[in-house]
């Protein structure tokens, strides 16, 4: 969108309310920080990188020629005269009937690429609907605002309805009946759209446009399981008539190509360069110094985080803080407002944005970020997606979040056109941000992630197909989307078998499956999680709702006496009841918080592919396998010293999963050639797990959340890792960290050598003596300088060694 | 049963389904069907013994397979006549319905509508597998149809047959029909790619029940009504819930015996529209002293909103009586919007006068404000408005209430300021 003098600074919409504190300027400003950052002796030094990506100046188009006139003047009251190359190329795109993904930076204008054609439509078409789907209620909400304004100066009488949970009954049915745009969410469509589709027969009818916006979320489970609703989506449009074409926006990932197509089963059309202008942009790595070089302990990165957070909140720099968890950024809350008040400055500059908080908390958060009365937000990955909260000057990032992609997504929430801005890395001492520290240059230059989906998950499928069945019976030979007659067949069987589906002779002698039992199945699958609802927190005496947390999530955070933090304060848990899904909190003020810790234990359920590696004995094999995760115990972290004060027991189920994993054997035999004692040898495969995990992370551009990572023994009977029994055939896991897997196993096993021998640099290339967390993890001290082994890494290399893993020449 | 596929193998080793709501899957024996004590009937059905699962007709858009029974002019369910409905006038009708688009239709062409389905839910999946339809013939017999669906995919004739007789219908009387079996048999045309029939104006009896015994019957559940308003209490009759699993029991070859009770059920369910029509309609008619006093509060509010101001009196008069003082009160408050609607505002004063005395609790507290706000303004009588005014607290917005009395007693001051020098003699001390 290129502006004409004088209109208004932000994104099209127009619709929020204007900033009411001024940008700060003058000596005050980001320049001076970075300034006196570069001249501190203390600190410079630490600063990894110091990167700067210069300004660009853009590139643009004319309007298509028979662009709408009412659109047409809809844009150019916004001071939209031309779009910018990728604008015009998606519209140009849509309009020619392709399905499109368009894949450019934060805040490049992507909502246009979309809003331009589908408005241009309604213009050409009445009767035509589309369909928009955003992975958050907030989302929608933001998008109806803008929506309803283009539409309006465009001189259109369709609607735009947001359709979700919190929709009232009356706006229900107009929503039904009238909206010309209906915004929803994949959950709401999942559960209330598509099994009541015959309610929806106008819209379905007449659907043109399914936009799918931010579509890197939908990676892994959800975006297995939304690949499944289009699917389901794509038959009941058949059946009402319509064939949608579809456009996906996506933040920058590897693959967004591929991903668009495998979640529509399709080829797709790609727009992958941004004509935006961007300012100049700093981006720096901060990287904490060691403080035991023994054990690679380095300086807190939270503790530091907040420190040049508050430098630049007190320089009245507007600020984005992001940690990695809720409980980073409820403690980096606390410190940076203990941090302000000694200053002076008032604390509630400063706010908290995460998951738990109530929407109605959000939106205030949200507004007054864009008003500029809040300085600087601290938040989780919440804040990530494109929730309109203006520009601002800084983003600072706790800890690397994991993936290059989610990096930027986070570094491109700092820019103002045409003033530089700050997007600042604080390394924590995990593996992964140790990798880049000390390559920082990569974090710049190497291509991002890759988003994984696999929609014939079985477990996913199965779950779609019975409410595909429900939404419309299944005829024989009917494929399910790109899932083959055949497959589909005997996933109907399977249904059948257990009496989900009931199969009756229909016209042509061709069986027909229908639904047949009374559950609504929709309401047992949920998108976002493996199927388990929300724990509530509860705070005793006031009975107050304090946050919702997954099922998972609430096994390490929610045990009993763990400290829950929220909004800055601490509260231990006095109860927590799964069956009910509920935690009862107490507030508390602790000099500690607490971290759980888990015992992982993998059983492999089929071995489905076998080899043999480096000749030696070691194996490789990938199959399904059982995951069993206990969590035991906790830890008490002191605040501030981050000092370990102390442990305590848990007694909570466990939690099972079935997925896919690689897996690395150590025949006996070969554990008997290395000559070392056995504990010694388990404590090198242990750290050669590791630095495997890290270099399959890093390699294959995996988020370490999504790997799991285990030790156990081939075969019956494998003993849990750390819990100090014999492991006969010892053998390392790297699972999919999902139920049924997403395939990351699979990429694995194929890069099984890569994937050692890149271990094996990781190890030989590291600073560390004893072992570290950036390579083979810090000494669990069962080790003991006397049995002659020398230093862990030392020993952890002649292990690989004897496993034939050499050095590459 | 042989998996091809890679994916039938691996959902061979997934075993049972995840997270699918079913009560039971294969790998269990199959259940039987609940054991169910035989149906003793506790009325004589005119039509003999129960009828199989229906007899096969022929029609243009398949076969139907059709229950036909009838109940006579002078079958009782309960205490109540079902031909009464036929006696039912259609602008008592309309106002019970609050629904005018109902006054004036002849109720002899009244279709009752029922169906029995495979779940509760609602949405696309879910089959009225029997559709039991009513109507009266000239004599005031009942005829019962019911459309069976003897499997999924044979909907056409039955919706066919559904269409035919919406068609020739005045309107439809059903039990929470509005919100449930309407949808649920809209979907079914659409998912069979036939018109959707424009269904003539629909009676629904739950909410003109839930309205009129709100003070007698807790939930307003058609068996509740049945025993507690129509006196008929249903000896074996299939639970409800049961429904369903009954059916794809059917379905998987284990036996229609119990569906039959279904069929009895769901022909009991129409007996009793018919039976709850009359007596809603006989009891809206005649205002008489036999009247429970909570119905007739019921009964006073629905004519009220009906604009029949003299029947809303006549019941509230009845309600009056109540032993409940808030009953009681409620009563006086329809007396008084009576009154007030006459412009009889001395006659409102004094109903509200007497409600508010029996009153508690925030409804005082506004009958208090409207009593403060009519003597002011109406009455002119600023004491009685100052006496009510101070016991509103609650009623109004803080602010507004203080100024309220604020007013009042500035009000009540210069009336006092006037009134010695013009009314009374001086006083000897003047002179």
């Amino acid at each position: 969108m290129r502006r004409v003098e004088g209109a208004p600074a932000d994104v099209e919409g127009a619709f929020q309310a204007p900033r009411t504190i001024p940008w700060a300027a003058g000596p005050g400003g980001l320049e001076h920080v970075l300034q006196r950052w570069r001249s501190d002796r203390q600190l410079w030094p630490h600063f990894a990188l110091d990167h700067s990506v210069p300004a660009s100046a853009g590139s643009t188009r004319d309007f298509p020629e028979d662009l709408a006139p009412g659109v047409r003047r809809a844009l150019e009251r916004r001071g939209i005269r031309q779009l910018y190359t990728h604008q015009a190329e998606a519209a140009a795109l849509v309009r020619a009937g392709r399905d499109v993904v368009v894949a450019t930076p934060t805040a490049s204008g992507k909502s246009l690429c979309y809003n331009l054609p589908v408005l241009d439509r309604l213009a050409r078409e009445p009767g035509a609907r589309a369909l928009y789907l955003f992975p958050t209620k907030a989302l929608s909400r933001d998008q109806e605002e803008a929506l309803k304004a283009l539409l309006r100066d465009a001189e259109l009488p369709h609607g735009a309805i947001t359709y979700d949970g919190d929709t009232p009954q009356d706006a229900r049915r107009a929503a039904r009946d009238r909206a010309g745009l209906l915004l929803t969410n994949p959950d709401m469509l999942h559960s209330g759209i598509l099994p009541h589709h015959a309610s929806w027969a106008r819209l379905l009818a007449n659907l043109r446009y399914v936009i799918i916006d931010e579509l890197h979320t939908y990676h892994s489970v959800f975006g297995s399981h939304l690949a499944n609703v289009l699917r389901r989506l794509d038959r009941i449009a058949r059946f009402h008539g319509s064939t949608p074409a579809f456009v996906f926006a996506s933040a920058t990932i590897g693959n967004p190509v591929e991903h668009a197509a495998r979640m529509l089963g399709r080829e797709v059309a790609a727009v992958l360069e941004s004509g935006a202008p961007t300012g100049e942009k700093h981006v720096m790595v901060y990287n904490p110094p060691v403080v035991n070089a023994e054990l690679g302990v380095r300086e807190s990165y939270v503790k530091r985080s907040v420190k040049l957070a508050a430098d630049l909140v007190r320089a009245n720099v507007t600020t984005l803080l992001f940690g990695q968890s809720r409980n980073t950024v409820e403690v980096m809350l606390k410190y940076l407002r203990d941090a302000l008040v000694e200053r002076g400055v008032d604390p509630s500059v400063v706010q908290g944005y995460r998951g738990g908080y109530l929407p109605g908390a959000r939106r205030d958060i949200e507004a007054a970020l864009r008003a500029g009365q809040v300085r600087c937000a601290v938040a989780t990955n919440a804040l990530e997606l494109g929730i309109d909260i203006g520009a601002l000057d800084a983003v600072v990032c706790a800890g690397y979040p994991g993936s290059i992609a989610a990096l930027w997504q986070r570094f491109g929430r700092a820019g103002r056109r045409g003033h530089p801005s700050l997007a600042l890395l604080v390394c924590s001492s995990s593996a992964l941000d140790q990798y880049f520290a000390a390559a920082p240059e990569l974090l710049v230059g190497s291509p991002v992630e890759q988003a994984r989906i696999d929609p014939d998950n079985a477990e996913i499928l199965i779950q779609h197909l019975k409410c595909a069945a429900f939404e419309l019976p299944f005829e024989e030979g009917e494929p399910f989307r790109e899932l083959q007659p055949d497959a589909t067949a005997d996933a109907l069987r399977y249904l059948t078998q257990h009496e989900v589906v009931h199969a009756v002779p229909g016209a042509g002698g061709r069986q027909v499956f229908h639904w047949s039992t009374d559950a609504y199945p929709a309401n047992h699958v949920s998108l976002r999680s493996a199927g388990w609802d929300n724990v509530v927190v509860i705070e005793l005496g006031s009975d107050r709702v304090l946050a919702e947390m997954d099922f998972r999530s609430a096994h390490t955070m929610l045990h009993e006496q763990a400290i829950y933090q929220h909004d800055a304060e601490q509260y231990q848990v006095e109860r927590l009841d799964l069956p009910n899904r509920k935690a009862f909190v107490r507030k508390v003020a602790p000099d500690y918080f607490t971290t759980a810790m888990t015992n992982v234990k993998v059983t492999v359920i089929e071995e489905e592919r076998r080899s043999d590696v480096f000749d030696r004995g070691l194996v490789a094999a990938g199959g399904e396998v059982s995951v069993v995760e206990k969590v035991v115990g906790f830890k008490k972290i002191k605040f501030h010293t981050h000092e370990n004060v102390g442990y305590g027991e848990v007694a909570l189920p466990e939690l099972q999963l079935h997925t896919t994993s690689l897996w690395l054997t150590v025949p006996e035999e070969l554990v008997a050639q290395i000559g070392a004692p056995r504990p010694a040898i388990i404590d090198a495969l242990n750290g050669i797990g590791n630095a495997l995990h890290t270099v399959a992370c890093v390699g294959l551009m995996i988020d370490p959340r999504d790997l799991g990572r285990a030790m156990g023994s081939a075969g019956e009977g494998g003993a849990p890792a750390g819990s100090g029994g014999t492991l006969f055939n010892p053998t390392i896991f790297l699972y999919d960290h999902v139920p049924g897997g997403v395939g990351l196993a699979g990429r694995l096993f194929e890069q099984r050598v890569e994937l050692l021998l890149r271990a094996r640099r990781l190890v030989e290339n590291c600073a560390c003596g004893d072992g570290c967390p950036s390579c083979i993890g810090p000494s669990p001290g069962a080790r003991r300088p006397e049995d002659g082994l020398g230093p862990r890494r030392g020993f952890c290399l002649e292990v690989l060694g004897h496993l034939g893993v050499q050095a590459l020449q | 049963m042989s998996f091809q596929s890679a994916l039938g193998r691996k959902l061979q080793r997934l075993g049972a389904p995840p997270a699918s709501g079913r009560k039971d899957v294969a790998t269990t024996p199959a259940p039987e069907p609940p054991a169910l004590a035989p149906a003793p009937r506790s009325t004589p059905d005119a039509a003999g013994p129960s009828p199989g699962l229906g007899v096969p007709e022929t029609t243009a858009h398949g076969v139907l397979h059709v229950t036909r029974r009838r109940y006579g002019p002078d079958h009782c369910h309960g205490r109540v006549a079902v031909s009464s409905a036929l006696s039912a006038r259609s602008e008592h009708v309309a106002a019970l319905a609050l629904d005018p688009s109902l006054a004036g239709l002849p109720m002899e062409r009244a279709l009752l509508l029922d169906t029995e389905t495979t779940g509760l839910a609602g949405g696309a999946g879910t089959l009225p597998f029997l559709i039991g339809l009513g109507w009266f013939e000239p004599g005031g017999t009942l005829e019962l149809e019911q459309l069976f669906l003897r499997r999924p995919g044979e909907e056409r004739p039955m919706l066919a047959r559904l269409s035919e007789r919406l068609a020739a219908a005045s309107c439809v009387v059903s039990f929470n029909g509005k919100s449930y079996d309407w949808p649920l048999l809209r979907t079914r045309f659409v998912m069979n790619r036939m018109p959707v029939p424009a269904p003539p104006p629909h009676l629904d009896l739950l909410h003109c029940a839930r309205r009129v015994f709100r003070y007698r019957c807790d939930s307003a559940r058609l068996t509740e009504l049945e025993v507690a308003v129509v006196g008929h209490v249903r000896h074996g009759d299939v639970p409800g819930h049961l429904i369903p699993e009954l059916y794809f029991a059917y379905l998987r070859g284990r036996g229609q015996g119990p569906l039959r009770r279904v069929l009895d059920h769901n022909a009991q369910d129409l007996a009793m529209l018919g039976a709850l029509l009359g007596h809603l309609a006989e009891r809206f008619a005649a205002p008489g002293e036999e009247l429970d006093a909570r119905d007739a509060l019921g009964l006073a509010e629905v004519a009220f909103r009906a604009r029949d101001h003299a029947r809303a009196d006549a019941f509230a008069g009845l309600a009056a009586r109540a032993p409940r003082p808030d009953l009681a009160s409620a009563a006086m408050v329809i007396r008084a919007r009576v009154c007030w609607r006459a412009r009889d505002v001395a006659g409102a004063v004094a109903w509200l006068e007497r409600a508010v005395a029996l009153a508690v609790g925030p409804l005082a507290a506004r009958l208090h404000l409207a009593l403060a706000k009519l003597h002011e303004h109406r009455m002119r009588d600023l004491s009685r408005a100052l006496h009510h005014a101070t016991q509103a607290r609650g009623a109004e917005p803080p602010p507004r209430g203080v100024r309220r009395l604020q007013r009042l007693k500035e009000k009540l001051e210069r009336a006092a300021a006037i009134r010695p020098s013009s009314a009374r003699p001086p006083g000897p001390s003047a002179s």
